[in-house]
């Protein structure tokens, strides 16, 4: 689980150094990259523990994080359309 | 005043850092302050200041879940089975949208905030007697989830959900909710975890954050696709959220249950009266 904490810790740092350094030099693109990373975040945590679960051999972990995927992904297509 | 306000993107950093706080500390990811102070003191609209209000609530997650993480407040399990639900009540809300007048939901939510409100109060002035923040250990009969964090003390907190299916279900309300009046669903679920399914505040407050980051980044995707998110006002909300949420975060940990629920109460009692308002309004 540190690891998880570690790899969210270095995405929110990239995000937070892009956003910092748009709204310093009024740059939309860095602005942009950096608001691309943050919402990304919940959705690679979501990936990330799936996997961690998979590999941690809790079952119930697994299916209940492949079902909020799946969730997600149909609300998603749903809005979509 | 809002010329003033407009002029600069101080006070919206500060007033950003402020609902991070608020939002981390109580796990309800701090847009209900974005979208008022957006649409009343800057003159936004309401589908941007949605927007911006969405990209808050992820920075409010994601900041205050590095600690949550660190700390173990965080319980990932309880998280992935309760959005299952959210997830499903927020698409039968865009099925069920515009069948029910927003009069009568408003005013069923104002109602429901109030309850949330005065048992969160309850627990705060009983809270010796209250099973909700002194966690039965031992695991019930049926579905559960177990969980356990360390307090400050170094002693470990080990809990059991109860009702998990109940908790579930209402978990689907909130969702339902959220994408009927566009409230988060945090309001809702800090309360069901901590009062009904047995979760120490902490925790539940810590378990919120994780899932309305969640919810809210599959809507943001969508509005950022479509240029409905302002970049640049998102952005200084994002840099004030995140710092306060990271403050927020390492309060949480050296703050009663009893404060916490305290403040939770007030919270919920003044959304309640704001809800109230805009259904009388409408």
């Amino acid at each position: 689980m540190s690891l998880l904490s570690k790899i969210f810790s270095y995405m929110l740092g990239a995000s937070m150094a892009l956003l910092l350094s748009g709204v310093f030099f009024k740059i939309h693109l860095l602005m942009s990259a950096g608001l691309v990373i943050l919402i990304s975040i919940p959705i690679c945590r979501a990936v990330y523990s799936t996997v961690w679960f998979y590999k941690s051999g809790n079952a119930r972990g697994t299916w209940f994080s492949v079902a909020v995927l799946v969730a997600l992904a149909i609300s998603m297509f749903w809005h979509l359309h | 005043m809002i010329e003033m306000f407009a002029m600069s993107w101080v006070p919206l950093v500060l007033i950003s850092a402020g609902a991070g706080f608020i939002g981390a500390l109580l796990g309800l990811g701090g847009g209900f302050i974005i979208v008022p102070v957006l649409t009343l003191l800057y003159g936004f609209d309401m589908r941007s200041a949605v927007g911006a209000a969405l990209v808050a609530v992820i920075a409010t997650s994601s900041g205050s879940s590095v600690t949550y993480l660190k700390r173990a407040y965080s319980n990932l399990e309880l998280a992935a089975f309760l959005e299952i639900s959210t997830v499903i009540g927020a698409v039968i809300a865009v099925l069920v949208a515009g069948q029910i007048p927003p009069k009568v939901l408003y005013i069923c939510f104002a109602l429901l905030m109030l309850v949330s409100a005065t048992m969160m109060a309850k627990n705060n002035f009983n809270h010796h007697k209250d099973a909700a923040l002194l966690p039965d250990p031992e695991a019930p009969k049926g579905f559960s989830i177990e969980g356990s964090f360390h307090e400050p003390s170094g002693a470990v907190v080990k809990y059991h959900t109860r009702h998990t299916w109940i908790g579930f279900g209402l978990s689907g309300f909130a969702g339902l909710m959220s994408g009927l009046l566009g409230v988060g669903g945090g309001i809702v679920k800090v309360p069901t975890m901590n009062l009904i399914m047995g979760v120490p505040l902490k925790a539940a407050s810590a378990t919120s954050n994780l899932m309305v980051g969640m919810t809210a980044a599959s809507t943001a995707i969508l509005m950022f696709s479509r240029g409905e998110i302002p970049i640049e006002t998102a952005a200084y909300i994002a840099v004030g959220v995140y710092f306060g949420a990271r403050a927020g975060s390492r309060k949480l940990h050296g703050t009663s249950n009893r404060n916490i629920s305290l403040i939770f109460a007030i919270v919920a009692a003044i959304l309640a009266y704001q809800m109230f308002m805009k259904g009388l309004r409408l």
